[in-house]
């Protein structure tokens, strides 16, 4: 099962950024929300760690969904997603394949997105940025195990476009409220001098157990969202 | 006799509240070629998707022979991704279908199926000929036990038609047992071992006096 | 005798309805005590509660009903589900709507990010989709298997929404002090009233829109019985 998801994911790596400027758009659309969110900044000001992570995970969550539409799109052109069902693994291994190669098209696309977020938003590195890096490791894991939920459940409908961001985005607030909490902790404040460890081991712990429960459930969905018919 | 490869016992269907079939029983056998005739939506295709497990009946029970690797889909849809090259198409099949396979060995099917010029262009490129012999030589790689063909013949020119009967051919001399939904029964008549005729949710199967029975 | 039951039952419940009504009526306009500060507004507090905590039932058997129909395959579960997850969303519905009347005329604002406000509020969202699911042209098992999932996963969240709203919200200061707890006995005997008794009108609107459902399966299913029987002449 695992190394027919690893050739899956080398497939949609393949094919996605060798092959079509898919990512590219993604990663456009990412630096755009970034870049016209620090419109409302005014000359002299310092936007606040909060308002500069939480447009990261803005940037990084519309990405995540135009990955994850690319990700199941690829199977429907041929109706290889029949041809992927017929595969001696359970059905499984097509949601973690999809999951690897989302998980690592989304860490790329932050590589962009954390420098933008200095550039444009003018922020500085704080003391706790290694929490925010561990914040963005699991944040990443568990948005994307929904992705790749979700991502079977809108493949081949109509109207799917948006159906998988109204689905997705109220899902996923518990995570990015943490998200944002633990990414803000690692950009310097100058209001505010002081974290509160304790409280981000409390937010390390939510995003933890969201990635845990939709991991499990998601390995139980699945079958039943990517069956034939 | 031998033993059977694909076995039905009592199966009913229901499709979105359609009955399609009603208690059915049905054996197959290696080296059987089965023709499928009924009228459209008489459930042709869903009782090649029973057969490969990509639906399950509604009651009643299905026991295969063949392991999942060793049954082999053909249908009108060619499975490829457009922005992999011929080879890259069939190198990740194969691997995904867990065959053990030599970059020769894909090159020499690509061979067969005449595309050996074109192995390492985009599939998007192909036209449908093309991209039918190219899903053959997919199949070719398969090497399965249980071959299910839906309507694979649709829109091929003669060339590509006559690889498509060869390789048929040789799935037969091979013993594997071939469930066929034809576009043309008429023509694929004359390979066929079997019929199998769908009616008021109700199969019949007939055995045909042909020479290559 | 099964239908002269059933007539006897949905007689018992049409009573409980209009009993249960009238009589809150009545405890909160005559035996609660009018709230010193907040005056009449106050009231709004007694159809806030009962329609969020049922809502919040509905959402619950919505998720049960449809992991039961995944894992058995029977319609009835499907359309409980169904059924549920409408009732819930009309109720969660009206929650918002109470719920912001209220908060904007005892602390000044239509919207605050209170856990349980937060979390309604993404119930909706979630419950939200599933019914646009539900309206969308696909195969029936497809469309009920995607509606069955996003109830349990929409319901899974709710413990976690509710733990990361409660966190969040520490982190600004609480400019708001949410409902006073410190309620007459009065008010608590009406309150507990209005909550319990709302049952007769919740289980009333489920099972009708349960029948409604069902009866429009079987209408399907003669429909295309006709039309596969004609076709075969």
């Amino acid at each position: 099962m695992i190394k027919t998801a690893f050739l899956l994911a080398k497939k949609d790596l393949t094919i996605i950024l060798g092959r079509s400027a898919g990512l590219c758009q993604a990663l456009l659309l990412g630096l755009l929300l970034i870049f016209l969110f620090s419109l409302s900044q005014q000359a002299g000001e310092v936007l606040s760690p909060h308002s500069a992570a939480a447009m990261f995970w803005l940037a990084s969550i519309f990405c995540q969904v135009l990955i994850f539409q690319m990700l199941y799109a690829l199977e429907e052109q041929n109706g290889a997603k029949a041809g992927l069902q017929l595969l001696p693994c359970p059905v499984q291994t097509i949601w973690l394949g999809k999951f690897l190669a989302g998980i690592l098209l989304l860490f790329a696309s932050q590589l962009l997105f954390i420098p933008a977020v200095f550039v444009f938003l003018s922020q500085h590195l704080g003391e706790y940025f290694l929490y925010s890096l561990l914040g963005i490791f699991l944040t990443d894991i568990g948005i994307c195990a929904c992705g790749s939920l979700l991502g079977a459940l809108c493949a081949g409908q109509s109207g799917k476009e948006s159906l998988l961001s109204i689905i997705l985005f109220p899902l996923l607030i518990p995570l990015l409220l943490s998200a944002i909490s633990l990414c803000s902790v690692g950009l310097l404040d100058l209001q505010h001098s002081f974290a509160d460890t304790a409280q981000i081991f409390q937010w390390l712990g939510i995003a933890l157990a969201f990635d845990c429960i939709f991991s499990a459930v998601s390995l139980i969905l699945f079958p039943y969202l990517y069956h034939g018919e | 006799m031998d033993t059977p490869v694909l076995t039905f016992e009592n199966i009913s269907k229901m499709y979105d509240l359609r009955l399609l079939y009603k208690n059915v029983s049905l054996c197959l056998y290696p080296a059987q070629t089965i023709l499928i005739t009924g009228k459209n939506g008489s459930g042709k295709s869903t009782l090649l998707k029973m057969a490969a497990e990509l639906t399950k009946p509604s009651h009643g029970k299905i026991s295969c022979a063949a392991e999942k690797e060793e049954i082999g889909y053909l249908g009108h849809q060619t499975f490829i991704y457009p922005h992999l090259s011929a080879y890259e198409n069939l190198y990740f099949w194969a691997k995904a279908f867990q065959k053990n396979i030599s970059e020769q060995a894909v090159l020499t099917v690509l061979k067969k199926v005449f595309l050996d010029k074109f192995s390492h262009d985009r599939a998007g490129i192909f036209s449908r000929g093309m991209a039918q012999r190219l899903n053959i030589a997919r199949i070719i790689l398969q090497e399965p036990r249980l071959l299910l063909l839906d309507e694979p013949g649709t829109g091929l020119d003669k060339e590509s038609q006559e690889l498509f009967y060869s390789v048929i051919q040789e799935f037969q001399a091979q013993n594997a047992c071939i469930l066929w939904v034809s576009h043309n029964p008429q023509k694929d008549m004359e390979f066929a071992t079997h019929i199998l005729h769908i009616e008021k949710q109700q199969i019949t199967l007939t055995k045909l006096q042909g020479e290559t029975a | 005798m099964v239908n002269k039951m059933k007539k006897f039952f949905s007689l018992c419940l049409a009573a409980g309805v209009i009993l249960s009504a009238v009589i809150s009526q009545y405890l909160i306009y005559f035996y609660a005590p009018m709230e010193q500060t907040l005056g009449l507004a106050q009231k709004i507090f007694y159809y806030h509660l009962p329609v969020a905590w049922w809502a919040f039932v509905s959402f619950f058997f919505a998720a049960l009903f449809g992991g039961f129909y995944l894992f058995k395959k029977e319609q009835c579960f499907n359309i409980l589900s169904h059924a549920n997850a409408e009732v819930g969303f009309l109720l969660a519905t009206l929650t918002l709507i109470t719920g912001s009347l209220w908060g904007k005329h005892s602390w000044g604002v239509w919207w605050t990010w209170d856990p349980k406000l937060t979390t309604a509020l993404i119930l909706w969202f979630i419950f939200a989709s599933y019914l646009i699911v539900r309206s969308m042209p696909m195969p029936k098992e497809q469309k009920n298997n995607i509606c069955a999932v996003i109830a349990i996963i929409g319901f899974l969240d709710v413990p976690l929404v509710f733990l990361a709203t409660r966190l969040w919200r520490s982190i600004h200061p609480a400019v708001f002090h949410s409902g006073g707890t410190g309620l007459e006995p009065e008010m608590v005997h009406t309150i507990v009233f209005c909550v319990l008794s709302f049952v007769f009108l919740w289980f009333w609107l489920v099972n009708y829109r349960r029948r409604q459902l069902l009866q429009e399966l079987k209408l399907e299913t003669i429909k295309t019985k006709l039309l596969y029987a004609e076709e075969q002449e």
